[in-house]
């Protein structure tokens, strides 16, 4: 059996100590606003810090009335509260399967709308990302099928880096099935800089920070 | 088309030809190297991003020393996590591991993520000979390289080696996509094309960027999210991943991955990073119900046992290595005829295809020594190259390297001629006597072999009656010996 | 101060001038310099081309020839790195041959290093009106990180004035052995770097290491005859009297 043999072959030699270098494990700390919405400006995405959700509303109401189409969003607290079904026009509405709850109704929808609406678990600062746990309350696809993308965080999600990430997923017992961290919007490939931007993933991406005062 | 390095020196004229015509090459590689550059400024100056690249390497350093057990370690917690984990000794078994997967699956469609592993196991060519399934390259460059029937390589300068009027050109021809001189419209065509297939694929085939031991998890890297589609929207994700590939921890992982991001694309993190933990849970909509992860050894457990030669397994794919090296920069990755053209793979292939069939891999090399300053895990290229030719020129059953003779005779008479002061005189004055026949104006612009070759492109100049010795001798300067002899 | 003088092979055969320019140079500066004539090869191209045992048998040679002096300056990086840092690699099987290396490797440097580092010499007094670019050969620059004792060196020479080279620190395609077996690649390293240096608008092209001169300047002389790249030792010599009448 290939396993056994490999196996055996690896562990025919035996490790000399190994070295004492590690990396620092560092603490979890609270990452900066401001450095999280610049790096994540320069990654492609376009970001608004708002104070309430009253605001993260008004915000997506506007994004929806420039870009119309299907929406479909996550079923997180967070998303759930917005009831993002009142923020359209009536006869809008008509149009917009917004929630959906089976699996059925899901594929249908995921391929054919026009933005995707997610929470997400953490931010950081230093990239400018942020990181999804993916679940039946958080969809892998909402994230990356339709052409706009639409991220809503609290500012005391935003972590410093990526590191305290590591320090926070590491210890837990359940993993989610999938980690998403996603950064800006899929940079040009080619050397005049056009093609390739956003291939597979959003086009545009809105992050809507709301930071508490 | 079967890769081979045999063919390195005619692949590479050719290559160096076209290159003097666009030097795209080399006007890409200094921008792609002052992004990463200004990336790894992160870690502070060049002593801090020092420190940065000895940590790697010993983050990958103590990875292999434990790699038995890191391995066994993540095939337990993969496990745990619902993965199927599947060991295969060589290119073909993973192959036919692929290939059962696919029936058992009744798999129709399939997308693929840029690996190079796939490229070295030739996973693609196998599928489309041995079963009925379709397969796609998920990512833009390979999708390019298909439809223009010519290789991809992924440690390539990130950047297509194409403009938009030959990729719309291509893809007219292929695909009667119209004529555009829009690049927007030329990414709708490709991102709808592309969608259709990942919408369709009932498999995703990925490499692996990172095993990690303590979480049973992937880590994969990306820019475009066809990774992504092809690890959420299938029903089934086959991860291959070479033995190596194995971490201890997330906190490692994350490391090297910020090492790669920063000395591939100049990112200090790219678009997406996956970490995949297992199948979609029951109640998920989306998401693979099953995830295999094919652990693929081919050589590398035999290299891994030979002290001097372990740490070529160290290597994290970042491809830095090859924008640095002023020979790839000029020919390319075509000559090096293997999935991991540049300096990379030349520490690393001729352990896996033996020190003949790769010779001009480790010729092929001024001994410059910008890959070995640039590499964030802190290989030392150089000592492997050296290495090789040393086997090489002795002659070496094990890494099946056959000695030259003629070169053997060439450099031992050399040797000889230079073994003794009054010899190398005599060796000199013959060496001008002879030369004197080739000088016009105080130069030498041709000569036969061996040297003829110097001359293609370079004069020489002529070699003085004088010689320094001679200069010192006359000018009534004592020698070493004379003085002491005073003393 | 005593200085051995470890002339290599390229420099003892073809560009004599070099050395005599060294000659010339350190003797105005003070230094007794002795040269032994037993030299010959330090070994470098047995090693690099896998002649493990004709570069074992030089490396002993010239171990025996050079052991017994205060500091060895040479004019090549490449041939000093060999000395310095490969000789006990070679050597790491034989204790006693390891030991003798190790201690000779302390003694051995390249030219502008010992003036900068030992001598504590940057100016020479030299003097040129005109623009200078410096090429870092591979050698000096990684193998010994030697990068800023030469520029030093130029720097302190009178009205000169340094101008940036494009792809300063990359090779100029030399590689020994390997301009001859791959020409190809490596004509097309040395024209980058010859159109960098006519680019550069510099008047020359100076560097540190006698066989990265013979491949520029063998590629300037064929296509761009009124180019040419010095070494600094020819370069500060044959500046000094100028800024001596300064």
């Amino acid at each position: 059996m290939s396993r056994q043999k490999i196996l055996d072959r690896l562990k025919s030699y035996s490790p000399s100590t190994p070295s004492k270098m590690k990396v620092k494990m560092p603490g979890i700390n609270k990452g900066s606003v401001e450095v999280f919405a610049q790096k994540a400006t320069a990654a492609g995405a376009k970001i608004f810090i708002v104070k309430d959700m009253e605001e993260v509303k008004a915000r997506i109401k506007e994004i929806i009335t420039d870009h119309p189409g299907n929406i479909i969003y996550s079923s997180e607290d967070l998303i759930k509260s917005l009831q993002i079904p009142n923020l359209v026009s009536e006869e809008q509405r008509e149009s917009i399967e917004a929630r959906v709850d089976s699996v059925i109704t899901y594929e249908k929808n995921i391929f054919e709308s026009n933005i995707g609406i997610t929470s997400c678990l953490y931010a950081i600062a230093e990239t400018g990302s942020l990181v999804l746990d993916h679940s039946d309350y958080n969809e892998r696809l909402i994230s990356l099928a339709p052409p706009i993308y639409i991220c809503i965080i609290k500012s005391e999600q935003i972590l410093e880096n990526i590191n305290m990430i590591a320090n926070i997923i590491e210890p837990e017992i359940k993993l989610p099935s999938a980690y998403s961290i996603i950064t800006g919007i899929t940079p040009a490939a080619d050397t005049d800089a056009q093609i390739g931007l956003g291939i597979n993933g959003p086009k545009q991406m809105f992050i809507i920070v709301v930071k508490q005062i | 088309m079967k890769l081979s390095p045999r063919m390195f020196r005619k692949v590479a004229r050719e290559e160096v030809a076209e290159q003097e015509q666009s030097n795209n090459r080399v006007m890409l590689a200094s921008v792609a190297n002052d992004l990463c550059d200004t990336a790894m400024s992160y870690y502070g100056d060049y002593s801090e991003q020092d420190k940065a690249r000895e940590i790697a390497g010993n983050i990958r350093h103590n990875n292999l020393q434990n790699l038995a057990e890191l391995l066994e370690w993540f095939e337990l917690n993969a496990t745990l996590n619902g993965m199927n984990v599947l060991w295969a000794e060589n290119g073909e078994e993973a192959c036919q591991m692929v290939e059962e997967i696919i029936e058992e699956h009744e798999v129709k469609t399939i997308t693929k993520g840029k690996s190079m592993l796939m490229e070295e196991i030739d996973l693609a060519n196998y599928i489309k000979s041995r079963t009925k399934t379709t397969l796609h390259e998920g990512d833009l460059e390979g999708f390019i390289a298909l439809q223009n029937d010519t290789i991809r390589f992924n440690t390539a300068i990130p950047t297509l080696n194409l403009d938009l009027s030959e990729i719309v050109e291509i893809l007219n021809h292929r695909q009667n996509m119209p004529h555009t001189n829009e690049a927007s419209e030329v990414v709708d065509y490709i991102r709808e094309f592309l969608r259709t297939k990942f919408k369709q694929a009932d498999m995703g085939i990925t490499g692996v960027n990172f095993a990690v031991a303590s979480t049973g998890s992937l880590l994969l890297l990306e820019n475009e999210g066809n990774i992504r589609w092809s690890t959420s929207a299938p029903k089934v994700h086959v991860a291959i991943m070479s033995i190596e590939k194995v971490c201890a921890n997330l906190d490692d992982a994350f490391y090297l991955s910020s090492l790669i991001s920063r000395n591939c694309t100049g990112q200090s993190i790219t678009t997406y990073v996956s970490l995949l933990n297992g199948p979609a849970k029951k109640e998920e909509k989306d998401g693979p119900r099953e995830v295999y992860v094919i652990i693929v050894d081919n050589g590398r457990s035999e290299v891994y046992l030979d002290d001097e030669f372990r740490e070529a397994l160290r290597c994290i794919r970042c491809g830095r290595c090859a924008v640095k090296c002023p020979v790839y920069l000029r020919i390319g990755a075509y000559p090096y005829g293997n999935p991991y053209p540049g300096p990379s793979g030349t520490v690393l292939m001729p352990l896996l295809l033996g020190l003949d069939e790769t010779k001009h891999l480790y010729q092929a090399c001024t001994l410059c020594g910008a890959c070995m300053e640039t590499c964030p895990v802190e290989i030392p290229h150089l000592d492997f190259f050296q290495r090789y030719r040393q086997l090489k020129a002795s002659g070496d059953k094990e890494y099946e390297a056959t000695s030259n003779i003629w070169n053997k005779m060439m450099f031992e008479s050399i040797a000889k001629g230079m073994d003794n002061n009054k010899r190398y005189e005599r060796a000199l004055a013959g060496l001008r006597a002879y030369t004197k026949n080739f000088v016009t104006d105080n130069y030498i612009e041709k000569m036969p072999m061996p040297l003829a070759s110097w001359f293609i492109a370079r004069d020489l100049p002529e070699i003085p009656s004088q010689s320094f010795r001679a200069y010192w001798q006359e000018e009534g300067f004592r020698t070493a010996k004379e003085v002491k002899e005073d003393e | 101060m005593k200085v051995s003088l470890f002339i290599p092979c390229s420099v003892d055969a073809i560009l004599v001038d070099i050395g005599k320019d060294m000659v010339n140079l350190m003797t105005r500066l003070g230094f007794d310099l002795v040269y032994h004539d037993e030299q010959t090869c330090c070994g470098q191209p047995f090693y690099t081309s896998g002649y493990i045992k004709e570069a074992k048998n030089a490396a002993k040679k010239f171990i025996e020839i050079f052991e017994h002096d205060e500091q060895i300056v040479s004019l090549s990086g490449s041939c000093v790195n060999m000395v310095k840092n490969e000789y006990p690699k070679i050597l790491a099987d034989e204790p006693d041959w390891l030991e003798r290396a190790l201690k000779l490797s302390e003694k051995v440097f390249e030219f502008s290093q010992f003036m900068v580092d030992v001598a504590g010499i940057v100016d020479v007094k030299a003097g040129f009106a005109g623009k200078v670019a410096y090429h870092n050969s591979c050698h000096l620059l990684r193998a010994l990180g030697v990068k800023e004792q030469p520029i030093q060196m130029l720097a302190a020479v009178q009205d000169i004035e340094l101008v940036p080279l494009n792809s300063a620190e990359e090779c100029c395609g030399f590689g020994g052995e390997f301009s001859i077996k791959y020409p190809y690649i490596s004509e097309s390293i040395v024209r980058d770097k010859a159109k960098n240096f006519i680019a550069s608008g510099a008047q020359v092209l100076v560097l540190a290491e006698p066989n990265c001169l013979l491949n520029i300047n063998g590629y300037l002389h064929r296509y761009h005859p009124g180019y040419q790249a010095k070494h600094i030792v020819s370069f500060l010599a044959e500046n000094i009297e100028r800024g001596a009448k300064l």
